[in-house]
């Protein structure tokens, strides 16, 4: 199945799709066209030694930690793959409730104190604040953008919670192959989706706290590898992205972001 | 020396494995780098970057598949994630300036009529960031779709499908020029 990134969906929007999925059947760029493009952003000679020099000034003035012990843990079971995905829907579930019921409380007040994550969002408050107010307009925006990414991030954690759960059950005496490879499809569909999501969301101007975009980058490269593993893949390569994961301690920063959603959910 | 023990060195932090992974790689990584961007320091910094990461991460190297996809999507990964900041940076002093801003890196083409080749950066610079990579990689620098799809974490169908759009945006943007390369 292709998947989308935003600019397939900006395309379909606009009525842009090719035939379908787009396979090499259709012609190639017309060489001179080729040609063209070759120049565009011509590579200069690279400057290997200068280069270098500065990745070993720039790793010496940031020392960095290397590796960390493998996890071999005992197994699951895939249905977990399913029961992780259904608990963030319903955890996103309550989270649109809570929150339609804070914009709307917001709206008619014309006053709020939205808070997410602890980064502050610039809500409009006192007389300006009203409905209809320019400040207000703005203010439910950040508001819904502070939304779509405690959704993701929600997804974000039940999915890497999930992945955690699948390389316990994986090596397990009664894990089954077509069921290991069933969760796998599973989680590299999941992750494709969040990841897109993420990608959106980098995008926007939800992007704009820079605590929110290191983890929403952090987050963007932890799915890459998921969605990339999955379906071949072994039981190191799995291991390897637990170890990415706690380096970056991405799962953590998540769950911290997470709770504190807007205030009043 | 195998891909493989080179590998196992640099993990175990053999400096000199390190210099032989950066001589092997960085030729395309700086490529690919400055195709993105077309700004020197900026290509410099993220191919910087890109081996810095590595470096710190090649515990985590996944060795199905080949260590040049695995430096390439890290390559991706910090070049998209500086360019969505730097568009971000842009759009909040064009709003400021209450000006249009349709490019990411670069700025508006000139409004007098460009020749061929100005015209094609210009329809290349134009393009979706999603199919101007795509159509970088495959048709400028011959990424296969595979690698592509690995690098940028979506499906190869997804790439061909960019590309594919990248192409006929392109051939639309050059049509008054169609008699000079259509032969």
């Amino acid at each position: 199945m292709t998947r989308e990134w935003p600019d397939d969906r900006a395309a379909a929007r606009a009525g842009d799709r090719p035939h379908d999925g787009g396979d090499e059947t259709e012609p190639a760029l017309e060489p001179a066209l080729r040609e063209l493009a070759a120049a565009y952003h011509q590579p200069p000679p690279v400057p290997r030694e200068e280069m270098w020099a500065a990745i070993e000034a720039r790793r010496r003035a940031r020392p960095t930690g290397r590796s960390g012990a493998p996890f071999a843990r005992p197994g699951r079971y895939r249905w977990q793959v399913t029961a992780w995905r259904m608990a963030a829907g319903l955890t996103i579930l309550a989270l649109g409730v809570g929150t339609g019921w804070w914009l709307r409380a917001g709206s008619a007040s014309g006053a709020g104190d939205g808070r997410s994550g602890g980064h502050a969002v610039a809500v409009a408050s006192g007389p300006a604040a009203g409905v209809g107010a320019p400040g207000a307009a703005g203010a439910r925006e950040d508001a819904a953008y502070q939304i779509a990414v405690a959704r993701n991030l929600t997804q974000a954690e039940a999915l890497l919670t999930a992945f955690h759960e699948a390389e316990r059950g994986r090596g397990a005496p009664g894990a089954a192959t077509a069921d290991v490879a069933a969760s796998d499809a599973q989680l590299a569909g999941w992750a494709r989706d969040v990841l897109s999501t993420t990608r959106l969301l980098l995008d926007s101007r939800a992007a704009s706290d820079p605590q929110r975009r290191r983890l929403l980058e952090d987050l963007e490269l932890v799915l890459v590898q998921i969605v990339a593993v999955a379906p071949d893949h072994s039981r190191d390569d799995r291991q390897m992205i637990d170890r990415t994961l706690d380096r970056g301690h991405v799962l953590t920063r998540i769950r911290t972001a997470v709770p504190a959603g807007p205030a009043g959910t | 020396m195998e891909e493989g023990d080179l590998i196992d060195r640099v993990e175990a932090g053999d400096p000199a494995a390190e210099r032989a992974l950066y001589d092997r790689h960085v030729d395309r990584v700086f490529r690919l780098a400055f195709r993105l961007t077309g700004d020197d320091d900026l290509a410099r910094d993220l191919t910087q970057e890109t081996f810095i990461r590595a470096f710190d991460r090649i515990a985590g190297f996944r060795r199905q598949s080949s260590l040049a996809t695995w430096l390439h999507a890290i390559t991706m990964s910090v070049a998209l994630n500086r360019l969505r900041a730097t568009k971000r940076a842009t759009a909040r002093m064009a709003t400021a300036d209450d000006a249009t801003i349709e490019s990411i890196e670069s700025p508006q083409p000139r409004a007098s009529e460009p020749d061929l080749k100005e015209r094609m950066a210009q329809a290349i610079r134009q393009l979706p960031q999603g199919y101007r990579t795509v159509f970088l990689m495959h048709d400028v620098e011959g990424y296969t779709h595979e690698e592509i799809g690995a690098i940028l974490g979506v499906d190869s169908g997804t790439s061909k499908a960019q590309l594919f759009r990248a192409r006929a945006k392109l051939r639309v943007a050059l049509a008054d020029f169609a008699g000079e390369w259509q032969s």
